[in-house]
Parts: structure tokens; C-alpha cells; sequence
């Protein structure tokens, strides 16, 4: 029998605002543990959550991004569970009015094929804190600077079949919230983490099968593989016979095997109750506008846009669009110069590859669009060579954007060239250094051309004109065979 | 497709109490059972009696804009040998509690 995968979603997002959900400690990642800590987050009697606005504002963005109703009356609500992670032995978060509810959002995968993904709910709610187990098990080390930082958590229909799908909607989610500016969305980092709903069924079946769920995945390659087993393993345990346990289970990425977790706290009762600590919140018309105005073009469109406005390779937009920061970069710069196409050599040939070499934050490149046109022009306008600008570029991309272009050429000496009486003297020297490629070129091996091209150029630390160094070569060494000859 | 969010009023019997018990990580004997279960079940009673009608929209007259919540601004934290003192058990780094928690075992 062919079975399908039915997977849905909860996603769990560290929203970036500088303090915590419920006091003004820092939300920063790192730092010594216990460091980023006060009475209100390590759970202490006597003291009371202040809501930070600035997590609301986001989680409307997100939710309208999503495109989610916004609830206008939201409340907190306490979950209750017994574990150190959580110094309270509750969590804050909202089960009865969540923040945002019904969205959809659209995934394309690798076949170009698009889906509509239903969003049920997304809420806001407090991260717990980090446990550090002692090797002989007996002592919990508790860390709780994570403690109290917002989070949306986003729960899905199960709307995907397979795991191509899944990592379609958390790229599409991580883009869209890091063009909000409201995430990071570092998986590595616990700053964006799935748990995964799966659940088989006979293909052609409408009724859903008994589901686990798999927490602790925190790669888009694990969430592959993680789904990959557990759907496998299920597919066996149901061909043999047997029926599947509604369970949490614990992918282990090291073993690459998912775990039942046997511990009572999975008898889940949660306790939820309205939060008596804070009062429920209204949110106006006026503020739910504002959040809608600020919502960006986000990566896909934006890409599309520019293959459409600026006939760009669809790889290239992909390449720039990827980040909000280089995608404003590009445009703001083009918008100043006037040159897409020098820019856009530049960008994916230098920039992007800069990037890559040094892996650098894309959101971090803090070169300023007027530096990068000031650049672009001077090559636009011939001062500086294609070959020369290279160096300049980098130089340029490695003092973020600081470097004083007119200054640094003129030192290293890399202006463009028109002198054409230096460029036949280097094209002399190089003859005369390389007699032996000379030797080939005169026995009719016209193909070594290219390498007194290619080393002229180098001289003049590319400097001139490729088209004047060519005829130059051409002139001389063709000169050269007459007399020969 | 929401959930189902309605509040529904249980009938304090003996499994009611036991499973409050567990939940709240008490240990309870077969007096205490006993006592809980009839003294539970008067409370339960007391507050079922209310019959408060349709509570769904209570608290939202009284909701508050959000635009008067606080403002996202950092603060210093407390200084950590201070806040670690609150704990029964600590080092100079971490919070300690008893780890008797489940990891997670065999497939
Ligand atoms: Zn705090």
C-alpha cells in the first residue's frame, strides 16, 4: 500500500526587540549566563510582567504578513508546567485570544509548483530557560537569560505532505521576517525552531492518522531527515500491525533517530487560565494600519519586480533579494547611478562573493548606497578600469564602506591608463622578458596571444583599456613577425 | 477551525483529585483522598452554583490600549550573585535544582 505524510507546523520565533516580554532586561544573545536576569524573569514572589509594546507591533506585522485576522482584544493566559526551565512553573503565553488568527501564506517548491499553507493561529508567549545537565544526571544547571524573551509561535493546518514543503515555509517564513525586521530567524542559534506534527495515512484517505510530535529540530537539514524517519518509522509500525501512540518524541540529530519521551510531564495538562497578572489589551484601527503600512515588498515579489523593471536574471534576483539589506542596497544604489548593469556586475560578481569568502552577515554590510554609485560611476565614466576597479572594490567592502576611493587609487596607482606609448613599452618588456612564448608565437602557436595579453594587463595592474592593450599586442608582435620574416 | 476553548465545570470525584494531586506533585494518602474529594466537591459546588451566564466577553470593556504598555527599553539587570542568592542551591554561575527529569528514552 502507498501511504502519504501529513505534517503541520508549530514554529517558534525569538521576536528581536531590545527587552524582554515582560521587563526591561536585555534581550541579547550570549553573555554569562544569568547576567541578562532581574526578579520579574527568574520568577520571583512579589513581582509583576510589564508588556513590552514593541512585541505586539511586531507580532501584528508578522500576523499581517501572514495574512492573519488581528484579534483587537488579546489577553494572556497562563500555562502551568513543572519544569526548571521555567522559574515560575508557568509560562505566559495565549491560548483563549491569541494575537492573530486564519492566515495563509504561499510556498513555491523546487518545480515551480505553488501551495496555499493555512495558518490556524500565531501568539505571543515567553522562552523558557537553559538547562545544562550534570554528567552524573543528579543536577540541572539552570541559565535563564533566554528566560522571558518574546516569542511568536505559529501553528499551521496540516496542510504539507512532505518534508520539500515544510523547509519551503520556514525559508518563506525566515525571509518575511527578517524583511519585517522583527528576526534573526538563526536556526542555529534557537532563534527560529519547528516542532513537527506528522501523521501517515493510506493515499487517497480523508481521515487523519494518529500523529506524534518531534520537537528539538534545529536545521532545515534536520527537519529532512527527522521527517524522513519518523514517517518511515510509522509506515512500519502500520504495515506491521500495530497502532501508533499519539507521543512527543525527541529527534536526536546525532543518532538521526527520533525518541519517545517517557516522562509524566506528557501527560499534558496544561492548566490554562486567563493571566490574572495583566489586563487583556485593545489594539486600534489606527495601529493596526500603521503596522499594515509598514509591511515591505517582501524577497519573491521584490524579485520578480526587478526581472520584470530591470531584466535581471532570475538567479541573480534570487542572489540579491535574498537579503532586505542588499536588496535595498542594490536598488538605492541604481536609483543614485543610473547604471543597473554596472551595478549589478558588481554586486553579484563582488559583493556576493564577499560575502560568501568571509561570511559576513548579509544584514551587516553597512556600505552606503552614494559610496557604492560613487564607485559605480567612476568605472561608468572610464576613470577606473573593470580590472583595476576589483581591487578597489574589495578594498572598499573590507573597510565597510569608509574607504576614500579617489584617494586609495591614486595611491595604489590603479587609474585608468591612456598613455600609449607606457602601454607598447610594457607590451616591449613583456616580449622581451618571455622569449620562449615568443619563440611559439612566431612558429604560427597564435593561441599564446592571449598570455601576453593577459600579462601586459598585469603590469599595468589593470589599469588600461583591454581593447588598446589587445591592438597593441597585435601591432607589435605582428610587426615583429614581418621583420622577421 | 478553533479550538475548543469552552471552560467546562468537572465533577470532583476521587479520580479528579488524584489527577489535581499528580499535576500539583503531591503525594497524597487515603485519608487526605478522602477528605479532598468531600471537601473539593463543596468548593466545586459553591462556585458551580454561581452560574455567571456567558463570561466570554468579560474583561474586554475593561481592556486596556495598547498603546500605554511600556515602552521597549533596556534596563540594567540585577547583578547575578544577588539574584543567584534567591536560590536554596547555586554556584557562582547557575541556578541549581535536583535533575530527576526524563530525557527522553528508548525508542
Ligand atoms: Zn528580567
Amino acid at each position: 500500500m502507498k501511504y502519504e505524510t501529513v505534517i503541520g507546523l508549530e514554529v517558534h520565533v525569538e521576536l528581536a526587540s531590545k527587552s524582554k516580554l515582560f521587563c526591561s532586561c536585555t534581550t541579547e544573545f550570549g553573555g554569562e549566563p544569568n547576567s541578562h536576569c532581574c526578579p520579574v524573569c527568574t520568577g520571583m514572589p512579589g513581582t509583576l510582567p510589564v508588556f513590552n509594546r514593541k512585541v505586539l507591533e511586531f507580532a501584528v506585522k508578522a500576523g499581517l504578513a501572514l495574512g492573519c485576522d488581528i484579534t483587537r482584544v488579546f489577553r494572556f493566559d497562563r500555562k502551568n508546567y513543572f519544569y526548571p526551565d521555567l522559574p515560575k512553573a508557568y509560562q505566559i503565553s495565549q491560548l483563549y485570544a491569541p494575537v492573530a488568527v486564519n492566515g495563509h501564506t504561499e510556498i513555491k517548491t523546487a518545480d515551480g509548483t505553488v501551495k496555499t499553507i493555512r495558518i490556524h493561529e500565531m501568539h505571543m508567549e515567553e522562552d523558557a530557560g537553559k538547562i545544562i545537565h550534570s554528567p552524573d544526571g543528579k543536577t540541572a544547571f539552570l541559565d535563564y537569560n533566554r528566560c522571558g524573551v518574546p516569542l511568536v509561535e505559529i501553528v499551521t493546518e496540516p496542510d504539507f505532505r512532505n518534508a520539500e514543503e515544510v523547509n519551503a515555509f520556514l525559508y518563506r517564513l525566515r525571509s518575511v521576517f527578517k524583511y519585517l525586521g522583527i528576526s534573526d530567524c538563526k536556526m542555529e542559534e534557537g532563534s527560529m525552531r519547528a516542532d513537527v506534527n506528522l501523521s501517515v495515512r493510506p493515499e487517497g484517505s480523508e481521515e487523519f492518522g494518529t500523529r506524534t510530535e518531534m520537537k528539538n529540530i534545529n536545521s532545515f537539514r534536520a527537519i529532512e531527515r527527522a521527517i524522513a524517519y519518523e514517517s518511515a518509522r510509522q509506515i512500519k509500525v502500520v504495515e506491521n500491525g500495530g497502532t501508533i501512540i499519539q507521543e512527543t518524541r525527541r529527534w536526536d540529530n546525532a543518532s538521526g533517530r527520533s525518541y519517545a519521551m517517557r516522562s509524566k510531564e506528557e501527560a499534558k495538562d496544561y492548566r490554562y487560565f486567563p493571566e490574572p497578572d495583566l489586563p487583556a489589551f485593545h489594539i486600534s484601527d489606527d495601529e493596526i494600519k500603521r503596522c499594515k503600512d509598514l509591511i515591505p515588498e517582501f524577497a519573491e515579489e521584490r524579485a520578480e519586480r526587478l526581472v520584470r523593471e530591470m531584466s535581471l536574471p532570475e538567479e541573480d534576483a534570487a542572489l540579491i533579494t535574498a537579503s532586505r539589506n542588499l536588496a535595498d542596497l542594490f536598488e538605492d544604489t541604481v536609483k543614485i547611478c543610473g547604471a543597473p548593469a554596472e551595478v549589478r556586475f558588481w554586486f553579484t560578481g563582488g559583493l556576493l562573493s564577499f560575502i560568501n569568502e568571509t561570511g559576513r552577515d548579509p544584514e551587516d554590510i553597512a556600505l552606503s548606497p552614494e559610496k557604492f554609485a560613487e564607485f559605480a560611476g567612476l568605472v561608468v565614466s572610464g576613470e577606473l578600469k573593470r580590472e583595476a576597479g576589483k581591487k578597489v572594490f574589495r578594498a572598499l567592502l573590507e573597510s565597510d564602506g569608509e574607504l576614500d576611493l579617489r584617494k586609495f587609487i591614486k595611491e595604489n596607482g590603479l587609474e585608468t591608463l591612456d598613455d600609449g606609448e607606457l602601454i607598447a613599452e610594457t607590451v616591449r618588456k613583456v616580449i622581451a622578458e618571455n622569449p620562449k612564448p615568443y619563440e611559439q608565437y612566431r612558429n604560427g602557436e597564435t593561441k599564446v596571444f592571449g598570455f601576453f595579453v593577459g600579462r601586459v594587463m598585469k603590469e599595468l595592474k589593470g589599469r588600461a583599456d583591454p581593447a588598446a592593450v589587445n591592438s597593441t599586442v597585435r601591432n607589435i608582435l605582428g610587426n615583429s613577425l614581418e621583420k622577421h620574416l | 477551525m478553533r479550538r475548543q476553548k469552552a471552560l467546562k465545570y468537572m465533577k470532583t470525584d476521587r479520580n479528579t483529585v488524584l489527577r489535581a494531586a499528580e499535576l500539583s506533585k503531591l503525594i497524597l494518602t487515603e485519608d487526605e483522598t478522602e477528605k479532598m474529594v468531600t471537601e473539593l466537591g463543596k468548593l466545586a459546588e459553591i462556585i458551580g452554583n454561581l452560574d455567571i451566564g456567558d463570561i466570554s466577553e468579560t474583561g474586554s470593556e475593561a481592556a486596556q490600549p495598547v498603546s500605554e504598555a511600556r515602552e521597549d527599553e533596556v534596563k540594567p539587570s540585577a547583578e547575578r550573585d544577588k539574584i543567584l542568592q534567591n536560590a536554596p542551591e547555586h554556584t557562582e554561575e547557575y541556578f541549581c535544582a535536583p535533575d530527576t527529569f526524563d530525557k527522553g528514552g528508548d525508542e
